[in-house]
């Protein structure tokens, strides 16, 4: 009995050896065989990253929430200690706020006698959906989230994301329950801009940094620090006016745009939608 | 009867553990902690699969290790196969070398992971270039690199412990 077990064993053994080295040139090349579809073909593996994303959306949303309490409470002792400053900075902030106040509803008023006057056609109404961070999906290449909103919801490719601050993003990948936010730091990332007040137009360009820079600027000139950058709404797929940043420095020729957005507070992002009148 | 099923569970539940952190440090990595460019990196997953390779890889299988690669690339947004190439490359290379790490004192341990960590980023740089045709900023792929290998020495002592409790 025991001999034919040794014999058995004697003629498996190497059997096994080669299926287990058999199966580790195959995970190996087969790894490497995929590894050009996100290059060549990215519907495939788009399909199939959303579908998996939502598959595990429950869990997303289970683990993100302890980060999300713990964020609060550090927040909220933060504003304790500073309770005194902030009030300070409020009332501040109010007094300038009431003043603009009047001067918006007279531009108001203003803008919309003279389109009136000049039957201009009406601008689309932006509507928004309210969705929160559940993931982070960024790496050294990419500069991406995951929010808790999809197809289900309204949201769909090509949108624009707004924090409180401005600009966020735009959604790359939508699934029934959630959606990748590609971050206009992302090195995919293009968006048409114009800089105010001095009137340029630009292409916003993302390079996984903490800043985006601007090309095809014609005129680079020195006085563009502070100025603000927003979209252009050319392209049709952003709305336009929507605020990005300001420009900040120049490094090597390119102008840099420091966004008005602060990323380690992302936690509820809106996605802007139109609305049907 | 019923005992030995309870046992037999129990045990599968122990061995199991080596599996069951890779998945804690795949979700972990994504966590939402802050959407700066220098967060937690995403190649803390690759402590389990080091650690496990040398210590435990009869409950660290190939076709684990790849589906588990698989998986992470198709949560991140990076190439697909990406970390399943590494993860596999990392649990066979790692397992060929238990024979000269097991045994070792930590400090050695330590030292070929911090070979390890740098090699990993190759990988990741390379195959980037290729698919992106981008150079990555370094400052990040520093940070990253250090965080990886200082994280190391806090994880492995939980990861000690629980090769202890599987061990028992």
């Amino acid at each position: 009995m025991k001999d034919n077990q040794n014999q058995i064993s004697k003629i498996f053994l190497p059997v096994r050896f080669l299926t287990g080295r058999f199966t580790i040139i195959f995970f190996i090349l087969f790894s490497l065989a995929i590894i050009p579809i996100s290059r060549f073909d990215q519907n495939i593996s788009t399909t199939v990253r959303v579908f998996i994303i939502d598959a595990f959306s429950p869990i997303f949303n289970v683990i993100s929430k302890p980060v999300f309490f713990a964020k609060r409470v550090s927040k909220e002792v933060n504003t304790i200690f500073n309770l005194h400053s902030e009030l300070k900075r409020l009332a501040k902030e109010n007094e300038q706020l009431m003043v603009w106040q009047q001067v918006g509803y007279r531009l108001t008023y203003e803008n919309n006698s003279l389109r009136e006057l000049l039957n201009v056609s009406k601008e689309p109404l932006i509507d928004g959906i309210s969705a929160r961070v559940i993931a982070d999906s960024s790496g050294l290449f990419v500069r991406t989230f995951i929010i808790n909103a999809g197809s289900l919801n309204g949201v769909d490719s090509g949108q624009a994301v707004v924090s409180s601050r401005g600009l966020v993003g735009r959604i790359s990948e939508t699934g029934l329950r959630t959606a990748r936010v590609l971050q206009i730091t992302d090195m995919n990332s293009r968006i048409p801009v114009i800089i105010s007040p001095s009137n340029q137009r630009a292409i916003l360009a993302g390079d996984n940094s903490d800043t985006s820079h601007l090309l095809f600027l014609t005129d680079k000139k020195q006085d563009l620090i502070d100025n603000y950058v927003i979209t252009s709404g050319h392209g049709g797929l952003f709305p336009p006016g929507i605020r990005i940043g300001l420009v900040s420095h120049f490094d090597e020729g390119s102008v840099r745009v420091r966004p008005f957005v602060n990323w380690s507070q992302v936690e509820y992002v809106k996605v802007l939608t139109l609305k049907d009148d | 009867m019923p005992n030995l099923i309870s046992q037999n569970f129990y045990r599968l539940l122990k061995n199991s553990l080596p599996g069951f952190s890779l998945f804690i440090f795949i979700f972990f990595s994504i966590l939402p902690l802050g959407l700066s460019p220098f967060k937690i990196s995403s190649s803390i997953a690759i402590i389990p699969i080091f650690y496990w390779s040398i210590y435990r890889p009869d409950l660290f299988p190939i076709y684990f290790v790849f589906i588990a690669g698989l998986l992470y690339d198709l949560i991140t947004g990076g190439p697909l196969g990406q970390w399943a190439l590494i993860f596999i490359l990392l649990r066979v290379i790692m397992e060929t070398q238990r024979k000269v790490l097991m045994g070792k004192k930590f400090n050695v341990e330590w030292l070929a992971f911090i070979i390890v960590v740098p090699l990993v980023f190759l990988i990741i740089f390379i195959i980037g270039l290729l698919i992106y045709e981008k150079l990555i900023n370094f400052s990040d792929l520093i940070f990253q690199i250090i965080f990886t290998i200082s994280i190391y020495p806090i994880i492995i002592i939980g990861m000690h412990k629980i090769r202890i409790f599987i061990n028992e």
